[in-house]
């Protein structure tokens, strides 16, 4: 019998124990690890940070789930991985303060990501000045300090929202622009919108950036910039913005921020929601002999390292290639740990780095949306299934962020009737320059606004809590 | 307080940097984008756009 372990219930942990267990059935052995017993849809955070979706509707029970699928679950969280004693286990900390070493075959490091909000002074919920919506308490939060901003401007009082990135190498622009629309959205739904000045703050090096290095579509017979479609929506809405920046430092009210170019500038707020930056979940790993070997597994950040080229980010933009992606997600050293979704070290940026003159650098990290972690949780579980069944020794199966494509799709206003969202279809996610002119597969790379995209936006919520709760046919919901 | 690096085309500047790549949606756009009947078609078109990304696949194959 083979034990696997998986760490987190995010898209990746859950697609990946889903998958596993429906392969291995009840000849092996799936445990889940989590801190949180509850699954968050986190795309639908956006609309909770507006209030136009109660809290409730984006989580569940995984309990329940994983007791139908004969999947072992502990809420705990991994502390300590020991890749390499004679038995392999993860140590993890319950919250009752106990602990346990939990044994493992394979084991699937599916974690995310530690939100850091410390890399800029002032950023963040818990102990700065801004809102975030990155997880459910977090995103509640900003809904309130939302709601009082509108009940000062019912009073007739003019109040400043900033949206968008809070450090010049945050990701997730892609949230903070279907956010920024959404409050703009509210606003005017609420009969207030006059009395907001709003502005965009973000570190890509063009709107429409979104950290996939900006896209090209095919529209009534052009070929057009994601860009020109991202700041048009900002024209129409009246939007102003500050691109390629990076916050310095935000204050109870204002941020400092600089930008590609060295200009130095200060924004005023009533309301701001800034995405931190990302870093790996803070684990220690440990040899047989009681070293700390973190810096063989992580790279600097603490994302874990995978089968990509990690000395290609020491090269330029334009000596980047494709085969510096990783394919496998498996630890070169230790071929039995994957790292899936967020989780996996990228080798680095998908848009190309600048740096402002006092060399800060300013570059939107790699995205690994929901449906990349989703696909890349699947295969890890599809190499570890070949690994179990077929003894294979190591992974069998690849899906290289270079060769897959994603759906995006941008929420602007969440109504049935006046509602929208911005549908973006992109492939391959990390464009290829050796293969494409543009990038990307101009036949499968599309883009359009309007009502209908809101109505799959909505649609997508409820068919992947079906999946994700693994309901008939689940198996059938793509990744 | 606001410096030249903010961003603002409420207002259409000629020849200013920001007019440089202009591009905004025009009444009948804007009332497209919301007119049901032919977004119910766009409907479609996009679940058939998205099926088409489905269909070619996840990049994922076998190592053999
Ligand atoms: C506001 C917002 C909107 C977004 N919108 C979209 C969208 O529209 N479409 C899209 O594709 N993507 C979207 N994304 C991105 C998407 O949410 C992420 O890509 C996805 O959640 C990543 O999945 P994951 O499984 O890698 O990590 P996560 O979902 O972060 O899951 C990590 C899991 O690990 C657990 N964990 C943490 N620490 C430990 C530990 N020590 N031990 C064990 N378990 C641990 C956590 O509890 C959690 O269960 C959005 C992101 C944000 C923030």
């Amino acid at each position: 019998m083979a034990r696997i372990v998986v760490l987190g219930t995010g898209f990746a942990g859950n697609t990946a124990a889903l998958n596993l267990k429906k392969e291995l059935g009840s000849k092996h052995e799936v445990i889940v690890i989590s801190p949180r017993k509850n699954f968050s849809y986190v795309p639908s955070l956006v609309w909770v940070g507006v209030g136009s979706m109660q809290p409730e509707k984006t989580q569940f029970d995984l309990e329940p789930v994983y007791k139908k699928h004969g999947i072992i679950f502990k809420e705990g969280a991994a502390e300590e991985i020991r890749p390499d004693s004679r038995d392999q286990y993860v140590v993890v900390k319950y919250s009752d303060g106990k602990t346990e070493q939990i044994k493992y075959d394979y084991l699937i490091n599916a974690t995310g990501p530690k939100l850091n909000y410390a890399a800029t002074p002032g950023l963040g919920p818990d102990a700065g000045y801004s809102d975030s919506i990155c997880t459910l308490p977090h995103a509640v939060k900003t809904r309130d300090n939302y709601l009082k901003a509108v009940e000062k401007m019912k009073q007739g009082k003019r109040q400043k929202f900033v949206v968008g990135t809070g450090h010049g190498t945050a990701t997730c622009q892609g949230a903070a622009f279907e956010f920024i629309h959404n409050l703009e959205f509210d606003l005017n739904r609420r009969g207030v919108r006059r009395n907001a000045d709003i502005t965009w703050i973000s570190n890509e090096p063009a709107l429409g950036d979104f950290g996939v290095g900006g896209v090209i579509v095919k529209k009534n017979g052009n070929l057009v910039s994601g860009k020109l479609f991202a700041e048009s929506t900002f024209l129409e809405k009246g939007i102003k913005w500050v691109e390629r920046a990076h916050v310095r430092k935000v204050e109870e009210g204002s941020l400092d921020y600089v930008n590609i170019e060295g200009e130095e500038g200060k924004l005023d707020f009533d309301f701001a929601m800034l995405i931190p930056p990302f870093a790996g979940i803070p684990i220690a790993y440990i040899d047989k002999d009681g070293n700390d070997i973190k810096s063989q597994m992580c790279v600097p950040s603490g994302f874990m390292k995978v089968d990509a080229d990690y000395l290609s980010a020491a090269k330029p933009f334009e000596e980047w290639k494709n085969s510096d992606w990783p394919k496998k997600y498996n630890n070169p050293v230790y071929k039995n740990i994957f790292a899936a979704g967020i989780a996996f070290a990228p080798p680095h940026s998908i848009s190309k780095p600048f740096k402002a003159p006092d060399g800060t650098l300013i570059v939107p990290s790699p995205p690994r949306t929901g449906m990349a972690s989703g696909i890349i949780g699947h295969t890890v579980a599809l190499s570890i299934i070949d690994m179990v069944k077929k003894g294979a020794e190591e992974a069998t199966q690849q899906a290289s962020m270079t060769e897959f494509g994603a759906i995006c799709i941008t929420s602007m206003g969440k109504s049935m009737t006046r509602g929208s969202a911005a549908l973006l279809t992109m492939d391959p996610v990390v464009p290829n320059y050796e293969k494409y002119k543009f990038g990307r597969n101009l036949n499968y790379t599309f883009g359009d606004i309007g009502l209908a995209g809101h109505w799959v936006k909505y649609m997508l919520h409820y068919l992947f809590m079906w999946k994700m709760k693994g309901k008939f046919l689940w198996q059938f919901i793509p990744d | 307080m606001e410096d030249k690096s903010v961003k603002d085309l409420t207002e259409y500047v000629p020849y200013s940097k920001e007019a440089r790549s202009f591009m905004a949606p025009t009444k009948y756009t804007v009332f497209i984008r919301t007119f049901i009947p032919w977004q119910l078609v766009k409907f479609i078109y996009y679940n058939l756009k998205m099926l088409r990304v489905l269909l070619k696949g996840h990049g994922r194959f076998m190592d053999t």
